[in-house]
């Protein structure tokens, strides 16, 4: 059923290798071509790349499609994608298309924090958006998913794993979040290791040394540069 | 910008409870960021209203981007019909927190936070994991960054 104008493609050129004179040579010569396209197949007439049919390792068999699924497939890569899969849903869709999701359903299956990233991507209405997340019904639920199932998510929902933890780190368990993980790539490790090796008090000494500094450099630029 | 010495020594001479939150705790906790306002999370009892419009009464507390000359009364009254302030003082930027979201008021977060000792005073400072929570929940695009450090701070301090 997975199909058709890949199919296709691979028996026209098939065909073209046997009209030719050397018919054997000519399908051997075919070959990589062959592949491409079932390469292409595998990839646009399922209709979902490998980094987004990852997010449905839960559904087995069952081929996920993004004209049956719509709606799960945005949701799933909102909450769940990284940039390549969400790169691919805005592609595939248009913005307008995901703006519209969100304004209909209310963001419903998006934590706070992702509903924020999102207006601010989606232009969504800063009121509508406020009021969504103080929705009481949703608070429930939000708070419900992230403290009290003890849930640690890692990496991804692949790795998904369930740890016991005590009360303190279940009331503040966080899900990670693939914004923060890119942000947190660039974090200069170096410096913090170094603050780790100081005390608290050094830490704040440094702090107001530093912002005496800034003031001071920014009444130098000031003079300078007026 | 804040003189955060001169401001715990203002806060704890008046006997004010409160837990230090937002950039200054990150900081403590080993953040490279720069802050420069001081927030700290106070207990909303009477006899705490009384000491927090009491402590900052003479420091000449008033809101911060607020247009000049509006009839502004820093008393308990104030603080009793309000919640979160955020002013300027004669000490610096200060923002006076009832509630914070994600994490709610001095009660619910005092057992999850840590008297430190610091310029020979100690001051109750917010636990890193609370700290990512609340920046979390708050859910403004700016603090991405920072959440971010923290949580490689957290595993940095985790891993040693």
């Amino acid at each position: 059923m997975r199909s058709s104008i890949g199919s296709a493609a691979i028996r026209g050129l098939v065909a073209a290798g046997r009209e030719t004179r050397h018919g054997l040579e000519s399908l051997l010569d075919l070959a990589p071509r062959i592949r491409r396209v079932q390469a292409w197949e595998n990839d646009h007439v399922s209709g979902l790349p490998p980094a987004v049919q990852a997010l449905f390792w839960e559904y087995g068999d069952r081929t996920i499609s993004l004209d049956r699924d719509r709606e799960l497939v945005i949701d799933r890569v909102l909450v769940e994608g990284d940039w390549e899969s969400i790169r691919w849903l805005r592609s595939a869709l248009g913005t307008d298309a995901v703006r519209v999701h969100l304004l209909r359903t209310r963001g419903r299956r998006l934590s706070p924090r992702q509903l924020r990233l999102w207006q601010v991507l989606l232009d969504l209405p800063v009121a509508e958006v406020d009021a969504w997340i103080q929705d009481g019904t949703r608070r429930i639920w939000d708070e419900r998913a992230v403290i009290g199932t003890g849930v640690r998510w890692r990496k991804s929902l692949r790795e998904r794993i369930v740890v016991s933890m005590d009360d303190s780190e279940r009331r503040w368990a966080t899900t990670p979040d693939p914004v923060v993980e890119a942000y947190k790539r660039d974090v200069d490790r170096t410096l913090l290791r170094e603050n780790l090796k100081r005390s608290v008090e050094e830490r704040l000494r440094d702090l107001v040394r530093f912002q005496r500094f800034s003031v001071e450099w920014r009444r130098a630029a000031e003079r300078a540069f007026r | 910008m804040i003189d955060i010495e001169a401001a715990f020594r203002i806060l704890g001479g008046g006997g004010l409870e409160y837990i230090v939150v937002g950039g200054v705790a990150a900081r403590a906790h080993g953040s490279a960021r720069l802050t420069n306002d001081l927030d700290v999370l106070y207990r909303r009892t009477p006899e705490n209203i009384e000491r927090l419009a009491a402590t900052l009464a003479p420091h000449s507390p008033y809101l911060r981007g607020a247009p000049p000359g509006l009839p502004f009364r820093w008393d308990a009254e104030t603080i009793r019909r309000g919640l979160n302030f955020t002013l300027t003082t004669s000490f610096g930027d200060l923002d006076a927190l009832g509630e914070i979201t994600g994490g709610g008021g001095y009660e619910a977060l005092v057992n999850d936070s840590t008297p430190i000792l610091v310029f020979g005073l100690s001051v109750r400072c917010l636990n890193l994991e609370p700290l990512i929570h609340v920046k979390r929940a708050a859910g403004r695009p700016k603090d991405l960054e920072a959440i971010a450090e923290l949580e490689a701070l957290k595993e940095e301090r985790d891993r040693s």
